[in-house]
């Protein structure tokens, strides 16, 4: 066991303008996990990139297993022995899952492909890690977390000894987190070494080994996580202590901003609700129950086969985003990388996409008061980003989330719609966006959010809906929710608990 | 000091290679103002100079040799700096805006100097004015193939568009003979059918989400088709005075202003850049067509119009072909049937050589003239030396290529 299986020595990076990595290491011993900690852009999957081979190092030293090595891109990462599981799964979801694991080294019979072979081996894997996934499914009908299984197993038959996993967690929801953890801890009774990134702190507790920190590119410390407090550990992150509790503050009376009468757009059935000013609203459920589907419908992305709304007073029924966005409703979406950002335009155009309208002058474009606008969301939210201009592909993922809610903000809605607005974001950054949307809250704006973490829909929201296979379960009031009662809604009518409903 | 090898070594070779070139350029221009010819025909030149320095002699007898040993010099005396230049941030960021950012600048730049080597015709403002003549039709039909482009899409269509456009312009010129009136008739007409066809291909690109290779196929098809219809067989020719609106109508690609330095069709060409670089780069318009170009569903979920945009970018590069078919009318003074026949390819080129990224999202619509320019440049050159117009042909395919080539590297990181 204790052997140090990757050593990753004054590791420096330099992107123009940003030191993104500056003498960082990082030492993982096979057999634990490592958390592999810090705020957004403080440069951590810059540093895997540069341990499989994405991007090449300015300086430092990479030991594998007592060996030195470079490698130049991810192919020879994977045929030395160290895998990465983005977030975005590289998986082709038209393929059955032994397919997709034999992507690439298809293993061969005396007729073309020996899929038996194939079958039985994938089959091993999966076993070895105790999941139960057919490898005969097709990918596309696995879940997320099925899909991560998929790609380690990928990494397993490839025999790779590091696995790094960066913010696998991220868009998982928290049922699948469970079995993705008891595959971890199979992983490390195996000898694996593993990396593990993530800004869900309470998992660094549940299933890491040890910690290490980076700030702005540099090292700042390792430690065994038994040694570690959720206050320390914050303090180690931002560099000062954090108050952790959501800022909350009771609404003021207020009037119906959005009412919602029967909506049914599928798989959304026969959904009512009202959404007043200066209130937040929150959506719970599984994956699956629809919270999406009905903020896309609000928005309108979809179509609706019955029901009605009114917005501010007048019927609504938007047939496209731009119409809901002119009515003063913008739904902020949950994937910033597929339907989020433009990541080849730079954070300027990127923050004022949905508000040109707004910036007209005489001679086309105001160029100017867009630089000060943008400037201006740049400061408050505090987007890490060497200047306007740089293109969004190149922020970190905590910094791209924080353009697309610029956008949003910047359009000034009645009625905000947020679907996941934490996702990526570290501990410091949440805290400024749970102000954000008191702020909000404030001015008056509704604000609708949808979130699978359950403590942050409690702590925020005045009340909450919870929805389930697309319908609407119930609504519960601030003071009446609690984790279980919410549990008990979420599971649906043949939970035991399903039966008390209350409404605000 | 062993770190500024290269740069040492880069500084040489730049020095030495450049003296090098100028020299052979400067022994062989003597005597003649090609540099590619024959040494046959050199060594009779020579006879007939006498009293010339052995050196001079020297220089001129192996110019061919001596320009290429000085242009190898000057490739690596720069590789060697960009290999400095890596070395540290600032440098490494230098070599990057001139490999990617400015591109195709520096290629102009370069062109430009290698041009002026093999011929002393080559840099004179009267080729250079020819050159931009030369080039105005399809740098127009290129400014709309970009908007194309930069949506993701692409536009094959533009030549058929711009022959069908030009035929239905002499046709009303040559049907009015009487009328003074047929001139600003022809034009609209031209412009019209410019715009028609461009909806033609947004309408079913846009509406119905077809791949834009294959509606502009198709529609290349269609409109070719209606030329052959509208005009038949032979060429309306417009040519003389037969005709009352023939002169003005001509004047648009035959006409010199301020003395015969400015030719019309260079000033059309310059208006047309300035307007789309304006409704690219200071308008909603033109930002969108960019999200779209870059992310179409970020585009949809920020508020933008996909539809009427990419509609409108379609229209709008008809509407090119349409101005460039007046300009290519107007100048031959006839419309024939084969009119723009394959020009999409140089338009394409031109978008392509001038850094667009074919999957749509980023480029500068300014790079395309210059990419218009470099294609220009280089067809002119050919045929200052004396190259075989059947090469021509297949050193434009090589350069495409190797445009293609370099967009793709330096996508990757
Ligand atoms: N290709 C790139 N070009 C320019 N800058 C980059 C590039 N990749 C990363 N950066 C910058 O390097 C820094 C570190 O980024 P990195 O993605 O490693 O952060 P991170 O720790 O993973 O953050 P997050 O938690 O938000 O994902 C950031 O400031 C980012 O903007
Ligand atoms: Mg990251």
């Amino acid at each position: 066991m204790d052997k140090l299986l990757l050593r990753m020595e004054g590791i420096s990076k330099a992107f123009p303008g940003v030191q993104a990595l500056d003498e960082a290491s990082l030492n993982v011993y096979a057999g634990e996990v490592m958390a592999l900690l810090g705020e957004n852009g403080a440069g951590k999957s810059t540093m895997m990139k540069v341990l499989t081979g994405v991007y090449q190092k300015d300086a430092g030293t990479i030991t594998l297993d007592g060996q030195e090595v470079t490698f130049h891109n991810a192919r020879q990462a994977q045929q030395g022995g160290v895998a990465i599981i983005h977030q975005e799964l590289n998986l082709v979801p038209g393929l059955r899952v032994y397919e997709n694991v034999f992507l690439g080294q298809e293993l061969r019979g005396r007729l073309g492909l020996d899929r038996a072979g194939m079958v039985a081996r994938t089959g091993e894997l999966l076993a070895r890690m105790r999941v139960k996934i057919d490898p005969r499914q097709r990918v596309r009908e696995l879940s997320i977390a099925q899909q991560q299984m998929v790609e380690i197993a990928k990494a397993l038959l490839l025999d790779a000894r590091v696995i790094v996993m960066d913010e696998p967690t991220d868009a998982l929801p928290d049922e699948e987190v469970d079995s993705l953890f008891s595959v971890i801890d199979e992983l490390r009774q195996q000898g694996k070494a593993i990396v593990y990134i993530s800004h869900r702190l309470d998992e660094i507790f549940r299933i890491c080994d040890r910690a290490t920190v980076l700030r702005d590119g540099r090292f700042m410390g390792e430690m065994p996580v038994s040694q570690l407090t959720m206050d320390s550990l914050i303090q180690m992150l931002v560099g000062r202590p954090l108050d952790q509790h959501f800022p909350y503050a009771s609404p003021r009376a207020s009037e119906v901003a959005l009412a919602v009468d029967g909506l049914t757009s599928h798989p959304v059935k026969d959904i009512s609700f009202t959404l007043h000013t200066g209130e937040v609203l929150g959506v719970t459920g599984l994956v699956g129950a629809g919270r999406t589907e009905l903020a896309q419908a609000l928005f309108g992305l979809r179509p609706w086969q019955a029901g009605s709304a009114t917005l501010q007073g007048a019927p609504y029924h938007p047939k496209s985003p731009r119409e809901a966005i002119a009515r003063g409703l913008y739904y902020m979406t949950e994937d910033r990388k597929r339907n989020g950002l433009v990541m080849g335009m730079d954070v300027r155009a990127n923050i004022t996409l949905s508000s040109l309208r707004a910036l007209r002058g005489r001679l086309g474009l105001d160029l100017k008061q867009e630089r000060r606008r943008v400037a201006a969301y740049i400061e408050d939210l505090r987007i890490k980003t060497p200047s306007m201009r740089q293109r969004a592909r190149n922020l970190s993922g905590g910094n791209q989330q924080k353009v697309v809610l610029s956008r949003a903000l910047m359009t000034r809605p009645r009625v905000l719609i947020l679907d996941e607005p934490t996702r990526g974001i570290d501990v410091g950054a949440k805290q400024e966006i749970y102000q954000l949307i008191l702020d909000l809250k404030a001015q008056g704006t509704a604000v609708m959010m949808i979130s699978s973490e359950m403590q942050e829909v409690l702590g925020m929201s005045d009340r909450l809906l919870v929805l389930h296979e697309g319908r609407l379960m119930g609504q519960i009031a601030r003071d009446s929710a609690s984790q279980e009662k919410i549990m008990g809604l979420i599971l649906g009518p043949g939970s035991a608990q399903g039966a008390g409903e209350a409404t605000a | 000091m062993k770190k500024n090898r290269p740069l040492v070594l880069g500084l040489l070779a730049l020095v030495l290679g450049g003296a090098l070139t100028v020299a052979a350029v400067v022994a062989s221009q003597r005597f003649s103002n090609v540099l590619l010819i024959s040494r046959a025909t050199r060594l009779s030149l020579l006879q007939r100079e006498h009293g010339q320095g052995a050196l001079a002699t020297l220089l001129f007898t192996h110019s061919y040799w001596v320009i290429l040993l000085g242009l190898a010099l000057l490739t690596l005396g720069f590789y060697l700096l960009h290999r400095h230049n890596l070395q540290s941030e600032r440098g490494a960021r230098l070599s990057r805006l001139l490999l990617n950012d400015y591109r195709p600048l520096v290629i102009l730049l370069a062109a430009t100097l290698v041009f002026s080597a093999l011929s002393s015709r080559f840099l004179t403002v009267g080729n250079f004015t020819n050159i931009l003549k030369q080039i105005s039709h399809y740098a127009i039909l290129a400014a709309g193939v970009y908007f194309a482009i930069l949506l993701g899409g692409i536009d094959i269509s533009v030549g058929s568009v711009l022959a069908f456009s030009g035929a239905s312009a002499a046709l009303i010129i040559a049907r009015m003979p009487d009328s003074p009136w047929s001139a600003p008739l022809a034009v609209l007409a031209a412009l019209l059918v410019g715009l028609i066809g461009g909806f033609f291909n947004g309408f079913f690109i846009a509406r119905f989400s077809l791949q834009p290779m294959i509606v502009t196929l198709a529609s290349l098809s269609i409109f070719r088709g209606a030329t052959l219809v509208l005009i038949g067989g032979a060429a309306v020719s417009i040519a003389g005075t037969r005709y009352a609106g023939a002169s003005l109508f001509n004047a648009l690609g035959q006409q010199t202003l301020l003395g015969g330095y400015l030719p019309v069709p260079i000033l059309i060409m310059a208006a047309v850049y300035l307007v789309v670089w304006y409704l690219l780069n200071r308008t909603a318009f033109g930002r969108h067509m960019y999200a779209i170009g870059g992310n179409e569903e970020a585009a949809l979920l920020s508020g933008i119009n996909v539809v009427r945009t990419k509609l409108l970018a379609y229209t709008a590069s008809g509407l090119m072909a349409g101005i460039a078919g007046i300009i290519i009318t107007a100048r031959v003074a006839s419309a024939t049937p084969t009119a723009g026949q394959s020009y999409e390819m140089d338009a394409i080129a031109a978008v392509v050589i001038g850094g667009t990224s074919l999957r749509g999202g980023e480029g500068r619509v300014l790079y395309t003239i210059v990419g218009a320019l470099i294609i220009g440049m280089l067809n002119n050159i050919q045929t200052l030396v004396g190259v075989d117009s059947y090469y021509q042909t297949i050193i434009k395919g090589g350069v495409i290529l190797l445009a293609v080539l370099l967009d793709a590297r330096s996508q990757r990181k």
